[in-house]
């Protein structure tokens, strides 16, 4: 039987087909994870989204009750719309800064200089130590406010008036958040400029070009490309942190006697509703249209 | 007298271009001005960065009359060990992880234990060494070296902290599972031509944006049915189905990383008659290194970090440190209320307290990351990850 299996996949498939053979048994776990794990349990929540799910011990019982469960979450009840917008608003506020930010420490990190490794491994350790726990304790305890620095805020002080040290302020903790979730976009912008020829720069020093222009017309359309992608990147670690109110919103009304899963399930679906139009939205606003073309040619 | 005067204006005039080549840059060299604007910026984010941990850990030392101390700002009048006391008595870090084997075990101390899960652990945990000799003999001939680094890991975990071990063990398994099948999905997309790749890609994608909340009510239930909820089979199994925590980005590094290394290797071992996962273990995995390397370090500390998985699918049966840090505050009174030398102003939880435990809770991935920073950053530099 072996042997004759062995004879047959040696002289009667074709080249071709064992390479599409052997390719769809590689990425075999990944479809039966879709199936089992995405796929299916995406039609248990739409199911449940419409239903009220009651648990008693172990069995479940399911009364149909419509788009209830939606007019309840956007009409009637306020939590989680206001979770939602301050959602949106924190993405669109934090991902144009984060991006800002990730691309000037690449751009430091991609100079010469003494130490560099040094100051590397210092911008990539929130990459490793982030946790939503790690970043409520701080924050709720004031290590990211400088309010507790009398210092810093005598200096500022002494250059701008007292109305405007307010705005200074908060500029400086935004970045100060901010700049814990840089790792990641950080590397990705650092593999870019890595990747850009350094004959361009030659080149363009040869015709008379200075350091800002060869910013703008080189360094920045060489990454750029990597934008989208990192916004992606921000967009969906920032939905998936845990410090996220709004995960564990939906955990507390799964566990909630007045929500249950059919509530919860349903928050979750509006949840990535409104996630996957903002990611769509940021993607297509910032998609690069020659790399979209190169890609196709 | 005057020609001394004219001699030192020459002298001036010379020297001025020296002045203008050390300021600013010529040709090659950068100039100092572009040094210190450099040194400054990278000093200014360095010490945004470090500033929270700098405070935490300050803070971690203040007694709690220090804290309510307004001339106290930052450095501690005497540092406050007893708060670190405290919070490894709070996260459980307290004993070895062999004592408390031998308390469940032998001892049948088992009040809140269960039995199953802590075996399949303890089993797991005592076949680590085996497997890291059998794996490790498809790629090096040095057996002797093998055993000696199974032999000390074995050691290390059996002195470990009890709760470090079980963290270690949470996310170390999983992320394993998680790499594993990363790089093959990742190589299978890279290497093979078959129909309908540009939908999975596609579909990966969509999966990689779907918030991580949109799926646990009907995935705890399917576990339910299936036994597994409560075990770490809830965790293994997505891992090993490409769909554990961050899996689709480390799918798109393998599948970056496999497209950029020539193929010929492989193709001469494949005219040779090798099998194809014959040549994925023995050829294919040593050529990804820096790819394991990155997503390794960065899975570890993502499982690490994870707390609404654990919390979903674990029910406490373990406890990983970011749970136990979670519930610290609540806890508190049952750990903190031993002798602390009659002062009793600093039981209280407070601040100091939690950053205690939060510096506890990172300084493992800390050191990992100590030791492994070299060969992260070194890779990152030869893997050329832009997930596109």
């Amino acid at each position: 039987m072996r042997q004759k299996l062995a004879n047959f996949w040696n002289k009667k498939v074709s080249i071709a087909s064992k390479d599409a053979i052997v390719g769809y048994i590689f990425i075999l776990p990944w479809m039966i994870g879709f199936l089992v794990l995405v796929l299916f349990p995406l039609g248990r929540l739409v199911q449940f989204s419409f239903n009220n799910v009651s648990l008693y011990q172990t069995t479940y019982t399911f009364t149909s009750v419509g788009w209830r469960n939606f007019e309840r979450i956007l009409f009637e009840d306020i939590d989680f719309v206001i979770e939602v917008q301050n959602f949106v608003v924190r993405v669109l506020l934090f991902t144009p800064v984060i991006v800002t930010l990730a691309i000037i420490l690449a751009i430091l990190l991609n100079q010469n200089f003494k130490g560099k490794g040094f100051f590397r491994m210092i911008f990539f350790l929130p990459v490793i130590i982030l946790n939503g726990e790690l970043l409520n304790t701080i924050s709720s305890y004031g290590g990211m406010d400088i309010n507790l620095n009398r210092f810093i805020i005598d200096i500022i002080l002494t250059l701008v008036p007292y109305s405007a040290v307010g705005v200074f302020v908060s500029i400086f903790e935004l970045i100060i958040e901010v700049l814990w979730y840089t790792g990641v976009p950080v590397l990705i912008f650092l593999a870019m400029l890595q990747k850009i020829d350094k004959n361009l720069y030659e080149a363009a020093q040869m015709d008379g070009a200075n350091a800002w222009s060869i910013f703008w017309k080189i360094t920045l359309p060489s990454i750029y490309p990597a934008v989208s992608v990192s916004i992606v990147f921000i967009v969906v670690f920032l939905a998936n942190f845990d410090g996220n109110p709004i995960n564990s919103l939906i955990l507390a009304s799964k566990n909630d006697g007045a929500r249950r899963d059919g509530y919860a399930s349903a928050m979750a679906l509006i949840y990535t509703f409104v996630q996957v139009i903002v990611i769509t939205l940021l993607f297509l606003l910032t998609r690069d249209k020659s790399s979209r073309k190169e890609a196709k040619a | 007298m005057m020609s001394s005067i004219q001699e030192k204006w020459q002298n001036i005039k010379k020297n001025i271009p020296t002045y203008k080549k050390i300021w600013l840059s010529q040709g090659e060299n950068k100039g100092l001005l572009f040094k210190i604007t450099i040194y400054f910026l990278v000093i200014s984010f360095a010490f945004v960065f470090i500033y929270p941990i700098f405070y935490m850990f300050m803070i971690s030392l203040m007694s709690n009359t220090d804290l309510v101390d307004s001339t106290v700002l930052w450095i501690p009048t005497t540092p406050y060990w007893n708060n670190y006391r405290f919070a490894l008595r709070g996260l459980g870090l307290n004993t070895m992880y062999i004592q408390h084997v031998i308390n469940v075990f032998i001892l049948n101390q088992r009040e809140d234990i269960n039995m199953s899960i802590e075996t399949m652990k303890l089993v797991v945990l005592v076949l680590i060494g085996p497997a890291i000799v059998f794996i490790g003999r498809i790629y090096t001939s040095q057996t002797k070296k093998l055993i000696i680094i199974a032999a000390v890991l074995f050691v290390l975990l059996m002195v470990f902290p009890k709760s470090y071990v079980d963290s270690l063990y949470v996310s170390g398994t999983t992320t394993f599972l998680t790499v594993l099948s990363s790089a093959a999905i990742g190589y299978g997309l890279a290497r093979f031509k078959f129909k309908g790749k540009g939908i999975v890609l596609f579909l990966m994608l969509i999966v990689y944006i779907l918030p991580k909340t949109l799926l646990f009510i009907p995935l705890s239930i399917l576990y339910g049915s299936l036994g597994i909820k409560g075990t770490m089979f809830a965790l293994w199994g997505p891992a090993l189905l490409g769909q554990g925590l961050q899996a689709t980005f480390f799918i798109l590094i393998f599948f970056q990383f496999f497209r950029l290394i020539p193929k010929q290797i492989e193709e001469s071992a494949r005219i040779d008659g090798a099998n194809p996962f014959y040549i994925f273990m023995k050829i294919a995995i040593p050529m990804a290194l820096p790819a394991f390397i990155i997503s390794l370090t960065y899975g570890f500390a993502v499982n690490w970090n994870e707390l609404f998985f654990t919390n979903v699918y674990l029910e406490g049966n373990i406890k990983t440190i970011p749970m136990l840090l979670q519930q610290l505050s609540s806890v508190w009174g049952s750990t903190a209320d031993y002798a602390s030398g009659g002062n009793y102003v600093n039981i209280d939880f407070t601040e100091s307290k939690a950053f205690a435990g939060t510096i506890l809770s990172i300084i493992p991935l800390v050191i990992m990351y100590g030791v492994i920073q070299k060969y992260f950053i070194e890779s990152i530099d030869n893997s050329g990850i832009t997930g596109q």
